[in-house]
């Protein structure tokens, strides 16, 4: 009898042992879980800090950090930011939600070269978008539109031409797409925006992110020389 | 997850689930339709009833901007160019344009359609002006003027009439018409047990065109939510 008291009592003891051990091990687990889910994660890697600007768009910015926003720090009250817009100068990249895209150049286009019916011209910007994420992600011209303050924002125009981007197009991990997009401005006096919006329509988007670059100054085509 | 990356998704997992539950709704529907002898369907024309629903519903045009219509003002990438009378398959069923003409009364009109007529009281039961916001900017706006209204009469195949957002464009000089009034009419109501289109909703959009001239470019697509899943915008030109 009292061996087996003694058995049983060492059998608690174990029991209590390996209980504590499991409880160990799924503490330690959860937590080591948790520290990785609040990073921010990309195919599964936790992000990179950005590379230098001049390798933006190479293999080197593949799931890197994105940028914060800037509300105000360039265009004060002239646009209607938030706090997770981007404000960019021309030629400068918008950084967030995977891509990074830049706006290269303005020109105003007569829209007589393309239309019968409108007067005044197009504003035709010069796009680069870049997939930094691991996945494949969808891009185009749909995600932009024009604003001004007291017209509200239009979406691209279609006009035909040739250089015209793709309205949604299917990029890689690590690929680029440029091209032109047009909007119509009619006398494009004062001061345009463009505002670049890829989540714009998402369910489940969780980012509010936004880029936007002045394109136009008082009626004339801003470039980056310019801006 | 970060500020900054995964919403790449831009929403797929949410069209993935929504688009699912159409699918397989609208499947479910069919192949119900077909056990009992659904009637069959053709490309791109979905004969909707309150007993069947073809899987050609689901069917999206591809866009043709400016190939019907070139050099006009106006036109999106989205677009999908048709002659009147000619459907839209939108993925949600069709949008076709079935009436379209001038009227001089406001108010007082009796709109004919190919199987029905839908009176249009006076201010009762009509909607205000449904605008396009992110497709009104820029262009010059039509002088509204409600002593002539150009009555225009489309129907949606599966999706509510209320989500769709119409607009006129005057195709010399691009300026563009809001609807004046727009009132909503369920084909299910008025057709009685002949069924044809039943199940299809007909919005009845009246544009204060004045002395406009045609022809015009009437331009229809799903606004709000509905956007992003069913993108496509029917144009239809009238020499009205």
């Amino acid at each position: 009898m009292r061996r087996s008291a003694r058995t049983a009592v060492g059998m608690r003891g174990a029991g209590r042992a390996m209980l504590a051990v499991v409880v160990l091990l799924g503490v330690t687990f959860a937590t080591s879980s948790c520290t990785w889910l609040r990073q921010p994660q990309c195919g599964g890697r936790t992000m990179k800090s950005p590379p230098p600007s001049d390798e933006y768009g190479t293999p080197d910015e593949i799931c890197t950090r994105g940028d914060v926003g800037n509300q105000g720090a360039i265009y004060r009250a002239s646009y209607v930011s938030d706090a997770d817009t981007q404000e960019r100068r021309l030629g400068d990249p918008a950084r967030f939600s995977g891509y990074t895209t830049w706006i290269d150049g303005v020109t105003l286009v007569p829209a007589s070269r393309y239309v019968d019916g409108y007067t005044g011209a197009y504003v035709r910007v010069e796009v680069r978008i870049f997939n930094r994420d691991a996945d494949p992600q969808s891009g185009g011209a749909r995600d932009f539109a024009l604003w001004r303050v007291d017209e509200g924002f239009r979406r691209a125009d279609f006009v035909g031409a040739p250089d015209t981007l793709a309205d949604a197009a299917e990029l890689e991990s690590g690929e680029s797409l440029a091209g032109a997009v047009y909007f119509y401005a009619g006398d494009a006096h004062g001061d345009l925006f463009v505002r670049y919006d890829p989540d714009a329509g998402a369910i489940f988007a969780s980012n509010e992110g936004t880029g936007v670059w002045q394109v136009i100054d008082n009626g004339h085509g801003l470039n980056p020389a310019t801006a | 997850m970060g500020s900054d990356q995964r919403a790449g998704f831009r929403g797929r997992v949410g069209s993935c689930v929504l688009l699912t539950l159409i699918v397989g709704t609208l499947a479910l529907a069919g192949c119900g339709s077909a056990a009992t002898g659904g009637s069959g369907s053709r490309v791109g024309a979905a004969a909707v009833s309150s007993t069947s629903v073809p899987l050609s519903v689901l069917e999206v045009d591809e866009p043709n901007p400016l190939e019907l219509y070139p050099r006009r003002p106006g036109a999106q990438s989205r677009d999908v160019e048709r002659r009147l009378g000619e459907p839209v398959a939108t993925g949600a069923g069709d949008l076709t344009v079935v009436a379209v003409f001038r009227d001089r009364s406001p108010g007082t009109a009796t709109v004919p359609t190919s199987s029905t007529s839908i009176s249009v009281p006076n201010g009762e039961g009509q909607s205000p002006a449904r605008a396009a916001p992110n497709e009104r900017a820029f262009a010059p706006d039509g002088a509204e003027d409600s002593s002539e209204l150009l009555v225009v009469v489309v129907r949606s195949g599966i999706l509510p009439v209320e989500w769709l957002s119409c607009s006129l464009t005057v195709v010399s000089d691009g300026s563009r018409f809001e609807p004046f009034t727009t009132q909503e009419h369920d084909r299910a109501t008025s057709t009685g047990s002949s069924g044809e289109g039943a199940g299809a909703s007909e919005l009845v959009v009246t544009f204060a065109i004045g002395s406009a001239q045609g022809p015009f470019d009437v331009s229809c697509t799903f606004e709000g939510g509905m956007a992003f899943f069913f993108d496509v915008r029917g144009l239809w030109r009238v020499d009205a």
